[in-house]
């Protein structure tokens, strides 16, 4: 039916709004899909997530679970080696009796038998004493106790430990360690890794042999024991310190081992966050290369601004510490020492703030203050700090002091 | 009804309207028509969605919407189909078809139409009405389109050729007028292929008994233009022709 004007105006208004609604139609249909696919993947995405955190969450069980039992395992082992040790002991100690008896001597052919046993029974006693010393190590009960030491002096120890075993062998001996290097471990375990290595190093090597203990190069901090002897085969280098693969051999001169000496010393090394590495020629000699964390001795200083403050800091640095002022101290970074000026405004509220830091912890403190009726050394040793010194104090005096822990 | 008037639908032919947009913005005009044949329609290539509210303002003026049963698209370009995703709303028929060859419905699936289509090479290039008024179709392949179709309605002798027979020119009018001959030739040398697939169709074509040809573009063509716009083409060089 033939429409007038209006009415067609009308009806061509009504289908552009039938398209309009149509395409908003098309829009918000569009939309709903879309974030329909976004929930959707939204959803996936959750439930992949939960997956994850259920997977992590069983791996993180079993791996307490498998810690917890190697734990156990460990503290066994330890109790084992510990109870067989005693009675060892004593077995061995009533042979040597046995041995010594004037009243009732043994025949020849006994004592050859009794010295065999004893010989055995000692090395035994040693595997027993290298498995306590490692489940120590692994069950925490040994944690290394670090403190800044010249390595020289260690190894100037381990030597004169093995001088006698060497000149016996024809060996020599050399400590090549610069006069004032220092590390940051713990001197007894650390003299214990360099014993086992040197013990190694005789056992393996020939008369006319040079064993060397030497740095690195200086950028890091390297510890070298080289040797002239056998070397270690190809096939076997791989396999020196696992302690699951039992390596020992017996020495150039027959002598035995625990095998688990190597073992231990990795241990040892790894708990200082260090690693060991060896480089070996059959026939030509071994070096064992022990790597250690750079740690720079880092101190905190408080003191009353001026002369004194200024000569202490260069003091301290010349002294090759990083010194920190205590503005910028921080209970998340590691210090070593601590000197403090008593005299400053807040001298002790910053000492009981370096007492009560995790970090920090019993590292030394220097206290340095004008005493008065002794009042500043009771409040100081009242905050728990041993090293007090009296105004004034020279910089040599301090330096002194500082190299009681930091040589 | 004022046949020059082109606000107004024209009746062709009894019951065969012109229900295309004049504009002046464009020089391509589109030309849908609607076939009305009892209490039944089909509407021939609806238009764009530019054109959709004219179109279906005349096609209202003339029927009530809900009695189109099919739509017939004889290719797949946008001022051929674009509104109908809007016209099938319009109708809003379940059984709505839309007729095209398959060549086209794979492009049309694209639109994301609701209507089921109907494809003419598997049904015998034919479409019967319920009045019993049989539609045939021609594939007219690659005239411009891999699926174009013509539609021929034996009743009334009209061939609905959609791009052919289509022409371009200023001033244009559904009925022919000044530069029709040049902006036919000028539509088809741009727009077809070349001269050998164009003749080879065209001589299909004339073997029918056309009254009367309504392009989808360009003018509607009677009596002696019919013979005129059929010599026209069959020698005009077009396409690859001119490279």
């Amino acid at each position: 039916m033939p429409l007038d004007k209006n009415d067609r105006i009308t009806a061509e208004t009504e289908f552009r709004l039938v398209a309009s609604n149509y395409f908003s139609e098309v829009k918000a249909s569009l939309l709903r899909e879309t974030i329909q696919s976004i929930n959707k993947v939204q959803a996936e995405i959750k439930r992949e997530v939960e997956a994850h955190k259920v997977a992590r969450e069983e791996l993180i069980i079993e791996k307490n679970r498998a810690e917890a039992a190697t734990l156990l395992k460990d503290k066994f082992v330890s109790l084992v080696a510990h109870d067989l040790r005693s009675p060892f002991t004593s077995i061995l100690g009533i042979l040597k009796m046995v041995l010594k008896d004037a009243d009732d001597p043994v025949t020849e052919k006994q004592r050859e038998k009794i010295m065999r046993v004893l010989e055995n029974g000692e090395n035994l006693i040693k595997i027993i004493e290298n498995i306590l010393d490692v489940s120590k190590l692994k069950t925490g009960e040994i944690e290394p106790q670090r403190v800044f030491s010249i390595v020289r002096h260690l190894a100037e120890s381990v030597i004169r430990k093995h001088l006698e075993t060497a000149e016996r062998k024809g060996i020599t001996l050399f400590n090549d360690l610069p006069q004032n290097k220092r590390i940051y471990v713990d001197p007894v375990l650390f003299e214990e890794v360099l014993s086992n290595l040197v013990n190694n190093a005789i056992k393996f090597s020939n008369e006319g042999c040079v064993i060397r203990i030497f740095s690195g190069n200086e950028e890091k901090t390297e510890i070298i024991v080289s040797d002239t002897g056998i070397g270690i085969p190809p096939d076997q280098i791989s396999k020196i310190f696992n302690p699951e693969i039992r390596m020992s051999s017996k020495g150039t001169a027959g002598e035995s081992g625990t095998g688990l000496g190597l073992s231990f010393c990795l241990d040892i090394i790894k708990a200082h966050d260090g690693n060991i590495k060896v480089e070996s020629v059959e026939g030509a000699g071994s070096i064992f290369h022990i790597e250690l964390p750079d740690v720079l001795p880092q101190a905190v200083l408080l003191a009353v601004r001026g002369d004194t403050y200024e000569a202490y800091k260069d003091a301290m640095t010349a002294h090759g510490m990083t010194v920190v002022d205590a503005e910028k101290y921080s209970i998340e970074e590691n210090y070593h020492i601590a000197v403090v000026d008593a005299d400053t405004e807040n001298g002790f509220d910053f000492i009981r703030k370096l007492k009560t830091a995790q970090k920090f912890g019993n590292n030394p403190i220097i206290v340095v203050a004008t005493e008065k009726n002794g009042e500043a050394k009771e409040k100081a040793r009242d905050c728990g700090v041993r090293t007090f010194l009296e105004k004034p104090v020279s910089v040599e005096e301090l330096l002194k002091r500082i190299q009681g822990t930091i040589p | 009804m004022d046949t020059k008037d082109l606000t107004n639908p024209i009746e062709v032919v009894k019951n065969i309207y012109w229900v295309g947009v004049s504009e002046n913005r464009s020089v391509l005009h589109c030309n849908p028509y609607l076939l009305v044949s009892e209490d039944e329609a089909i509407l021939f290539d609806p238009g764009s969605i530019r054109h959709f509210p004219v179109v279906m303002r005349k096609v209202m003026e003339i029927i009530d919407p809900g009695i189109i049963s099919a739509l017939v698209v004889h290719h797949q370009d946008p001022d051929v189909c674009g509104s109908l995703a809007v016209v099938e709303e319009v109708i809003n028929r379940d059984d709505l078809k839309i007729i095209a060859h398959t060549n086209t419905i794979r492009l049309l699936e694209h639109y994301g139409f609701k209507s089921s289509y109907y494809p003419v090479e598997k049904n015998g290039y034919s479409y019967v009405m319920k009045s019993g008024r049989k539609l045939e179709f021609i594939f007219t392949r690659f005239l411009h389109s891999p699926g174009a179709i013509a539609t021929y309605d034996p009743k009334t002798g009209t061939l609905f050729t959609s791009d052919l027979f289509g022409a371009v020119f200023e001033n244009w009018s559904i009925f022919p007028s000044e530069g029709l001959w040049d902006g036919m030739a000028v539509w088809h040398r741009t727009y077809m292929p070349s001269n050998s697939i164009l003749k080879s169709c065209l001589e299909n074509l004339r073997k029918l008994d056309i009254n009367r040809i309504l392009p989808q573009h360009g003018c509607i063509l009677e009596g002696e233009n019919i013979a005129k716009a059929f010599d026209l083409l069959m020698e005009l060089k077009c396409g690859i022709d001119l490279d």
